[in-house]
Order: C-alpha cells, then sequence, then structure tokens
C-alpha cells in the first residue's frame, strides 16, 4: 500500500535520514521505532509531505506521491498525527471535527450564496461526528473546548479527526506517551478496532510493550538508518535494536 | 446644536474606526494573521476613490457609487499582490513586510506628483447627497450614514464569523500546521480572507474622505494601523462587538479629553498625553482582562445551526451508546 523507496534527507550537513526503504501493506500496524533523533518523526513528515525529500521515492496506492502537495495527499486517503496534539484549543471537540471534511461552505462567496446547502451538509458532519465521539466516549464533552482536554483525551480527539478525513492509511506520531496505562489498553483496543475494520496503521513510539502488542511489523531506525526489521519477536531478540536502545555492550 | 454637531462628528469618526476594526478583525482576529498593512490599504482606497470621482484632468470623474466600488476593487487588487507576495510569511515576518507595504504607499502617495498631486492632494472634495442635506445638518446625516454602514459590516463579518468558514478560519488562527495535515487549502484561504478583509478596508477609505473632505499622503500614517490594532486588541481581538466597541471607547477618549479644562500653557502638553492615556487604557486592559473588554466568545454548533442532536440520530441515543462502549471495553 504504502512504499518508501531510498529516501534521504539531510539538514545542512546533518544526515537526518539515509537511504530508508520501508513497505506497509494493506491491513498491518507497522512499528517505526528507534532512539531520540534516530529521524522516524522526519521520515513522517516526508511522507505526508511536509517536508520535500532530498532523494528517492514514495508510492502510496501504486502511485508515485513524491511531487504531490499535503492535501493531495490527504485527499488520496494518508493521514498523519503529531507528536504533541494540541488540535484546536480554543474550538470546541465538535468543532474540531466539523472542520476537517472538505466543506462546500468553506469560501467567502458560499457563506452568503447557499445557506440551505451548508446547513444540510453541516448536518451530516455532525451527525458523523456524534457517531465517532460516542465510540471514543467523548460524546458528553462534545461542547468543551478542546485545551480543556486531558493529554490522553486529546490523543484519542487526534484519532477522531484524522478518521473524519475517511483515510485508508493512518502515520501515528507517538500516540501512547503521556498516555495512562487504563488509557493506553483503551487506546489499543480502538486501534485494533480500526484495523478489523480494514485500516492500516504506520505507527511511531517509544513505548515498546505497546509497539510489540499492536504491531505486525517493525522497523527500527538509529542515526538515519534503518538497522533491523522483522516481527516483534525478532525485533525483540534483535541485538542491534538492543545496543542501540540500552548502548553498546 | 453645536455640541450635536460635535458629538455626530465623533460618532461618525469612532464609526469610520469601527469598520476599520471589524474589517480588520476579519484577517487578524479570525484568521490571526499579523497585518500592520491596514493604513496602506485605506489610503489606496481613498486615492482610488478620489482619483476616480474629481473632475478630469486629475480624475475621471465618474460618480460616487462607481467610486466606493472602484476603490473596493483597486484595494483587493493591490492585497492580491501584496498578499501572494507576503503571505507565506508567519508572525512577525509579516508583520514587517506588510508594514512597510503600507508606508510605501504612502511616499508614493507624497511623491508620484501626476497621480497624487503629491503632499498637497486634493481638497475641497464632494460628499455624498450634500446638494440635499444643508450644511449644519450635514455631519448628523454623515454619521448616520457611517453607522449604517457600519451595521452592514458587523452583520457581514458577523455571518463570516459564525459560518463553517468561520470556524475553519479560526482553526488556521488556532494550529496551522494541524489544519494542514487534514487536507486544507490554507494559503489561497489565507490570501483569499487578506483580499476581502483589505477590501473592505478600502471602501472605509471612501467614508474618510468624505469626513475629512481633502485627502493628502499625511492623514495616512501608521498611526491609524495602530489605532486599529489598539481598538481591536482592547474591545476584544477575535469578536466584532468588541472590534466596535474597542473603536468608540478609543476615539471617544482620545476626543474627550479636549473638554478637560485647562490653561492654555498646559494643553500641549495635554495633547501629548492623550496618546499616554490609550497607551494606559491598552495596558490596563491587557493587564486585567486580557481577552479584551469583550472576550470572543464560544458558540455551540449545536445552537448556531438548531441541531437536535437526540433527534438526528435514528437508533435510540442507549442503544448506541452501549455498543459503542461495549465495543471499546
Amino acid at each position: 500500500m504504502l512504499q518508501v523507496k531510498g529516501l534521504s534527507k539531510n539538514f545542512g550537513g546533518v544526515q537526518a535520514v539515509k537511504d530508508v526503504t520501508l513497505e506497509v501493506n494493506q491491513g498491518e500496524i507497522v512499528g517505526l521505532i528507534g532512539p531520540n533523533g534516530a529521524g522516524k518523526t522526519t521520515l513522517f513528515n516526508m511522507i505526508s509531505l511536509f517536508l520535500p525529500s532530498n532523494s528517492g521515492q514514495i508510492t502510496f496506492l501504486n502511485e508515485k506521491i513524491d511531487t504531490a502537495t499535503p492535501d493531495d495527499v490527504v485527499e488520496k486517503g494518508l493521514l498523519r498525527t503529531f507528536q504533541t496534539p494540541v488540535g484546536f484549543p480554543k474550538l470546541s471537540l465538535l468543532e474540531n471535527l466539523m472542520v476537517v471534511p472538505p466543506n462546500e461552505g468553506e469560501g467567502i462567496f458560499s457563506t452568503f450564496l447557499f445557506r440551505k446547502k451548508i446547513i444540510q451538509r453541516e448536518q451530516e458532519h455532525y451527525e458523523k461526528v456524534c457517531g465517532l465521539l460516542r465510540q471514543f466516549n467523548l460524546f458528553e464533552k462534545r461542547n468543551e473546548l478542546a485545551e480543556n482536554l486531558s493529554a490522553a483525551e486529546l490523543k484519542l480527539l487526534e484519532l477522531c479527526r484524522q478518521l473524519m478525513a475517511s483515510p485508508k492509511i493512518m502515520l501515528l506520531d507517538e500516540p501512547a506517551s503521556g498516555v495512562n496505562p487504563v488509557m493506553l489498553d483503551k487506546m489499543v483496543q480502538h486501534i485494533l478496532r480500526l484495523r478489523s475494520e480494514g485500516m492500516t496503521f504506520l505507527v511511531i513510539d517509544h513505548n515498546l510493550g505497546f509497539i510489540y502488542r499492536i504491531c505486525d511489523r517493525i522497523y527500527c531506525l538509529a542515526n538515519g538508518e534503518l538497522i533491523a526489521s522483522g516481527t516483534p519477536e525478532e525485533i525483540s531478540n534483535n541485538e542491534q535494536v538492543k545496543s542501540v536502545y540500552l548502548g553498546a555492550s | 446644536m453645536e455640541i450635536l454637531v460635535f458629538l455626530s462628528g465623533l460618532i461618525a469618526l469612532g464609526g469610520i474606526y469601527a469598520m476599520l476594526a471589524v474589517a480588520l478583525n476579519v484577517n487578524g482576529g479570525l484568521l490571526g494573521l499579523w497585518d500592520l498593512g491596514v493604513v496602506g490599504y485605506f489610503a489606496v482606497g481613498a486615492y482610488s476613490y478620489t482619483l476616480l470621482t474629481i473632475e478630469a484632468p486629475e480624475g475621471l470623474g465618474l460618480p460616487m457609487i462607481a467610486g466606493v466600488i472602484g476603490a473596493a476593487v483597486i484595494t483587493g487588487l493591490l492585497s492580491l499582490f501584496i498578499g501572494y507576495t507576503s503571505l507565506r510569511l508567519q508572525n512577525e515576518y509579516l508583520l514587517i513586510t506588510t508594514f512597510a507595504f503600507a508606508e510605501i504607499i504612502r511616499i508614493i502617495a507624497g511623491n508620484e506628483a501626476w497621480l497624487t498631486n503629491g503632499n498637497i492632494g486634493f481638497f475641497g472634495l464632494d460628499k455624498p447627497f450634500q446638494d440635499i442635506i444643508p450644511g449644519s445638518n450635514y455631519m448628523l446625516f454623515f454619521s448616520g450614514l457611517v453607522l449604517l454602514t457600519l451595521v452592514l459590516f458587523y452583520i457581514f463579518a458577523q455571518r463570516l464569523a459564525d459560518s463553517p468558514m468561520g470556524r475553519y478560519m479560526r482553526a488556521i488562527r488556532e494550529n496551522e500546521l494541524v489544519t494542514q495535515s487534514i487536507g486544507k487549502k490554507i494559503f489561497s484561504t489565507k490570501l483569499k480572507v487578506f483580499v476581502l478583509s483589505s477590501s473592505m478596508v478600502g471602501i472605509v477609505g471612501c467614508f474618510y474622505v468624505w469626513y475629512m473632505s481633502i485627502i493628502a499622503p499625511n492623514m495616512f500614517t501608521s498611526t491609524i494601523t495602530f489605532t486599529v490594532w489598539t481598538a481591536l486588541v482592547l474591545g476584544g481581538i477575535g469578536n466584532n462587538r468588541g472590534a466596535v466597541m474597542g473603536a468608540f471607547v478609543l476615539i471617544l477618549v482620545q476626543e474627550g479629553t479636549r473638554f478637560i479644562p485647562v490653561p492654555a500653557e498646559y494643553s500641549v502638553v495635554l495633547a501629548g498625553l492623550r496618546q499616554f492615556i490609550s497607551g494606559m487604557m491598552l495596558i490596563l486592559v491587557l493587564r486585567f482582562l486580557p481577552q479584551g473588554l469583550i472576550a470572543e466568545k464560544f458558540k455551540s454548533v449545536e445552537k448556531l445551526f438548531k441541531f437536535h442532536h437526540n433527534s438526528l440520530i435514528l437508533e435510540p441515543k442507549g442503544v448506541r451508546e452501549n455498543a459503542a462502549s461495549q465495543g471499546a471495553e
């Protein structure tokens, strides 16, 4: 579904990502681990087209997307989250989600010309949002401002926001960081449920327990290079991965 | 009678600033653009109107309404250029760039004498309906006209703020990166809103010309930009009611201080004190009411569009919730 081939990026003299090749298939949950500064987020930024890559190729649904813009890839169904989930702090949960789907009402002239159509569209989006918020147990807080949510709830909201854009693959950047164990269980269940409904994931996280629990395959990055890949079992027994995380022995 | 004329003059000036504040609120408050070019579009609007309406050889001698429309269009086109070149910049960089553009416009107006008559400008300009309304009552009529237009501006801006477009604009203000990550075309939206806001300022430029009945480059110093921003911050940024209130309070305080009875030798000092007072007001408001006199109010989507969430969902509420929570357990 998503193929990355020989992707590289350097910031001045710093080689942040070096010749990374990876693949995510339909319906898989693929993990991406590595110590701080390994280049995981840079890789994400390149895949979601927030950063131009220096060399290499990104293919999504058999289409080259290297030259696309961030809004193009979203339209194709590739969504990403951010490490720090702030969302839109001064917007309510409802607004946070209702702003996501493409909306004809989001124009200056249409605001005044097609009022009836806009109300109809709003209603459709509203129903979809309410359904989602119920699934994630956030419905009661729908009129609260996003800044009043806890970190874990914000992560859930982040998931909801992506789902509103009807994604085919979701790139999650540290969904488990700052989430307490109980909420983490819920997060795992949500992700597994979505996968059973056919969703594909590429997940970055430092919480290896979490990664081992949900992932089918894992890639390990260190200093911008791919050093290992395989099933959770293979990765957890890989000497090189251990030395990267725990220091060389 | 004299006091009435003075008061209506005050209302007219306050109304003009309130319109500017409402227009600025569209891109400065809702979209969060740090735009210090207000006076530039203001000047372009005023000059366009003047040059379109005064008689040849200086102008084209078009009717007033054509002048107003022309002012909006020309300001819009110019701001399209300014926006296209500078809107990729963020916050303080945008601020510096727009400020520079406003200065450039003023300097051009002062030097291109063939077009703008240089620093002398034009005077004795016509006002709308001045033939019908006697001179002694004119200010009364004019303040009414200003207030009427202000109401139109307000309704327009408020409709925009309450629509999906307003929500989208606030989303960009809150977090540009996330807005981009959900597939929105931010740059083109920014450009559109920027042009809209500038055209609105351009229209207000015509009112300023009518109010002053002269036009000269030194009327368009950056003081106007700062006054409008002060009014907006004072009243409550992101809130149209706040914008209007802030403008009127500021103008009232600035002009009202003319009536403090002081000996003649202190009047110059007092004039200087006026800036001090508005500065002090700003500091106090920011210290004690950081969101302004009227804070931006949150409106529920449900209330705005009169949704009744229970009637929307076909399944009974309880069943759905249970099913969802079971799925999550």
